[in-house]
């Protein structure tokens, strides 16, 4: 029997939208023929997590995009994992590795880099880089994942999660393109729906549309400024301290 | 004038080492503030990803730790430089949880220039930022998976450079006199 580690390597651990394509994935998997392990990467105990990651025949990392790349907390954990692996003797086994990657931005292909890492990170530990699934407009798929419609419109997403299980089905799979896939929204429509969103849940907590374009620490962005004034004053008030 | 280090104190290179005084020097020279600030293990708290800098405290991030000091650091420079390890064709987990409470800086809405979606900035003026990747041992696929992310994706870098080896300094040193 074959045994799958979904890794969700979300900062939000199970609040994120990483766990919800891992559940979408787990549920498609027969459970007669594969035992599947969930791990969180947030909160995870470490020691325990890294064997059964070693000694799985079947790796999938789901993650969020952070700044275009691996989110800090994922980057500490595939670090210490990295760690723990080189210490002990490397073994035969050649574990298969999947990513599921999303962002809030309309645009799938912006995780391109982050996908680049994980392969080099497959290279780095000796595991075999399957491929990964980079899907667009994550935050409308969160909000609406209990919504028919938003379903609906998704398909594409969820047909390339599938890519997944079949993938895992076949044995000796031939070489494989990654999937770069969002929800059919249109671009304009998807920036609206955000803006909105963003607008009114300041109004839960108090603020106004204005207020999220604070300043606080504007004066900083000034220090040069102030600097010079504070010198000119400086020099102006002990020259003329001097001349009284 | 001033200019910010940003270093990982966990891992270090003998030639990242050389490098990081070189550069302290090199500022100093030319008139600059000097600070530099370093980040281990377990001082600075992960992103979360709670938006709170955006919705709850715009412009401030809602946990107080040492990023209040990197952040007012980072906008009373003129320069920052990044001192990273590169790993697995990535900046290191201490690098990245910087870079990701960065966040702060950029608003929450999103608009779309040039056909690619952006959050707009919150401040006018950011410093320009020197992004510098270290490690003993890199792959080339590490060096282009680096060299593509910070070029593509961090427009307020001016320069990047990948070190391997304690000779390659020289030139950077060069090259980074260049611009300052």
């Amino acid at each position: 029997m074959k045994n799958i580690c979904l890794l969700n390597g979300s900062p939000k651990g199970k609040n994120g939208v990483s766990l919800h394509f891992l559940e979408k994935l787990n549920k498609s998997i027969d459970s007669n023929k594969y035992t599947t392990n969930f791990i969180n990467a947030k909160g995870s105990k470490q020691e325990a997590d890294f064997k059964a990651i070693e000694n799985a025949d079947v790796l999938v990392i789901a993650f969020p995009l952070y700044i275009f790349c691996l989110p800090g907390l994922l980057m500490r954990y595939l670090e210490s994992y990295s760690h723990y692996a080189n210490s002990k003797e490397k073994s035969e086994k050649k574990t298969d590795v999947y990513a599921i990657v999303n962002c809030g931005f309309p645009e799938p292909e912006i995780c391109n880099g982050a996908l680049r890492v994980i392969k080099n990170f497959c290279q780095r530990m000796n595991l075999n880089w399957r491929f990964g699934v980079a899907i667009g407009k994550g935050g409308i798929l969160a909000a609406g994942k209990n919504s028919f419609l938003i379903n609906k419109l998704s398909s594409k997403v969820y047909r390339s999660i599938g890519k997944i299980k079949k993938d895992i089905e076949k044995t000796n799979g031939g070489k494989m393109e990654d999937y770069y896939v969002a929800p059919n929204f249109p671009k304009w429509l998807t920036n609206f729906v955000i803006n909105k969103a963003w607008a009114s849940k300041a109004k839960e907590n108090g603020l106004n549309r204005k207020d999220l374009y604070g300043k606080p620490y504007y004066n900083y962005t000034r220090y040069n400024e102030l600097q010079q004034i504070s010198t000119f004053y400086n020099k102006f008030f002990v020259d003329y301290k001097k001349v009284g | 004038m001033k200019v910010l280090f940003i270093e990982d104190a966990d891992f270090k290179t003998s030639a990242s080492l050389d490098l990081g005084m070189q550069l302290n020097k090199l500022f100093a020279a030319k008139g600059y503030e000097t600070k530099s600030i370093e980040i281990k293990k377990g001082t600075l708290a992960s992103c979360v990803g709670c938006f709170g800098c955006w919705i709850k405290t715009p412009g401030e991030c809602v946990s107080n730790d040492l990023m209040k000091e990197i952040h007012t650091n980072y906008l009373s420079s003129n320069k920052v430089v990044y001192l990273t390890p590169v790993v697995f064709g990535q900046y290191s987990a201490n690098i990245k949880d910087v870079l990701d409470r960065l966040l702060v800086n950029s608003l929450p809405f999103i608009k779309t220039t040039n056909g690619r979606a952006m959050h707009p900035r919150r401040y006018e003026k950011y410093p320009d930022e020197i992004m510098i990747g270290y490690n003993n041992d890199i792959s080339p696929d590490e060096k282009e998976t680096f060299l593509d992310m910070v070029a593509k994706y961090r427009k307020q870098v001016k320069q990047v450079f990948v070190n391997v080896k304690q000779d390659e300094n020289k030139k950077i040193i060069e090259n980074i006199s260049k611009v300052i």
